[in-house]
């Protein structure tokens, strides 16, 4: 339904049909104090609102527009027996489904559906439990596994640290700075092993 | 429309059943990543290198270049203390029996010895190396070392007595010498004989 909202009543030498010309004063001064034919339009445009009074027939559209967008009421059981049977009767020979049959009809596909489900859910049970079900293929827990988190640097000889024996004499501070060195270098390995770094 | 909705509950229905027989296979790359796990101890028991440990290797090498710097201005004395400063306590108990303090402590006694043989203290020199054997028991670089520094002690010892016209005891201090060298050449072979693998 179109609707469109009354129109502003013409101001007195407006010239009607022509559109406001440049002599109407309204717009050039929006709050120009409205005239007489203004207020009584507004009155009735308010009054059609709140569904009373007498609005004229493009006010009452109007209004029944916006009232049905913002609180639709109930629709009237002999309008909408007739809206059926409008619709009815243009549909002509095409089929009919009632509402209630409608209804039933997707609760039975509800319901087989619903079984269909559950038996399709049953059968993924037997495929996860059966013993033999998954041939020979590695059990679910290895295929996921995962590496073993790295051990920490373990405190060790430092044996490993030297090619060769000790030169007779001396080298000690030598030996010292190689040895502090590894362990240092374990020693931040392990604290980034233990904040999880790989 | 019914002919639809049972279309569309079927295709739903195999589809459960597809994926529920997917899940039930095992596929891993379905598998959220797991939780970041704990770093395991280390194997047997061994504590991880730890923040002590450091402390205790720091110090060390502190000590150590203090010596050089005594020894390289001709303060011996000086040299000593630094190096007593290492052994003069026993270890934490956090650190008692870790193999790098073990190591680190037979290795300042044998400079320790060497540095009293310089200084014509034989007798401390000897009582350094069994201290520092005690802290070498398996066969490695540092008790070779150690027999090495014994020999060396023996040698300046018998040196020490042939100037004082003692024979006989500088001919038996150079025997010793020769057996902690050979000692210690035993232990070296043992080492070697270990790292490639060879029985013992």
């Amino acid at each position: 339904m179109s609707v469109s909202p009354p129109s502003r009543p013409p101001r007195p030498g407006s010239g009607e049909g022509e559109g406001p010309g440049p002599e109407a004063p309204w717009l050039d001064d929006p709050d120009a104090p409205p005239t007489a034919e203004e207020l009584a339009a507004a009155r009735a445009l308010a009054e059609a609102l709140e569904g009373r009074g007498e609005a004229g027939r493009e006010g009452a559209e109007f209004a029944s527009a916006l009232r049905a967008a913002y609180e639709p009421a109930e629709l009237d059981p002999a309008r909408h027996e007739a809206l059926l049977a409008r619709a009815l009767g243009e549909a002509g020979g095409a089929k009919v489904v009632r509402l209630d049959e409608r209804r039933l009809a997707a609760r039975r596909a509800l319901r087989w559906g619903g079984a269909t489900t559950v038996m399709a859910a049953a059968a993924a049970a037997v495929l996860a439990l059966w013993p033999g079900g998954r041939g020979e293929g590695p059990a679910p827990s290895a295929a996921v596994a995962v590496a073993p988190p790295p051990a920490l640097r373990p405190s060790r000889s430092t044996q490993e640290l030297f090619d060769e024996p000790f030169a007779r004499s001396g080298g000690g501070s030598a030996r010292i700075d190689r040895i502090a060195q590894a362990r240092s270098r374990d020693l931040r390995q392990n604290r980034f092993r233990r904040w999880g770094v790989p | 429309m019914r002919d639809a909705l049972r279309l569309w509950l079927l295709a739903g229905a195999l589809g459960a059943a597809v994926g529920g027989a997917g899940a039930a296979s095992g596929c891993a790359r379905e598998q959220p990543p797991p939780p970041a796990a704990r770093p395991c101890a280390p194997e047997g028991g061994a504590p991880a290198v730890d923040p002590p440990l450091l402390a205790f290797l720091s110090k060390a090498r502190s000590l150590h270049h203090q010596a050089d710097v005594a020894e390289a201005e001709q303060d011996p004395p000086r040299a000593l203390a630094a190096l007593e400063r290492i052994v003069a306590e026993p270890p934490p108990g956090s650190l008692a029996g870790r193999p790098e303090v073990a190591e680190v402590l037979s290795d300042a006694f044998a400079r320790l010895a060497e540095l009293r043989a310089v200084q014509g203290d034989f007798g401390r020199a000897a009582a350094d190396i069994e201290r520092g054997l005690s802290h070498a028991n398996e066969p490695t670089y540092f008790r070779g070392h150690l027999f090495e520094v014994r020999g060396l002690v023996e040698e300046r010892r018998a040196d020490a007595l042939a100037r004082e016209g003692k024979g006989d005891e500088a001919r038996q201090a150079r025997r010793q010498a020769i057996e902690a060298s050979e000692e210690a050449v035993r232990i070296q072979d043992e080492v070697i004989r270990r790292a490639v693998g060879g029985k013992p």
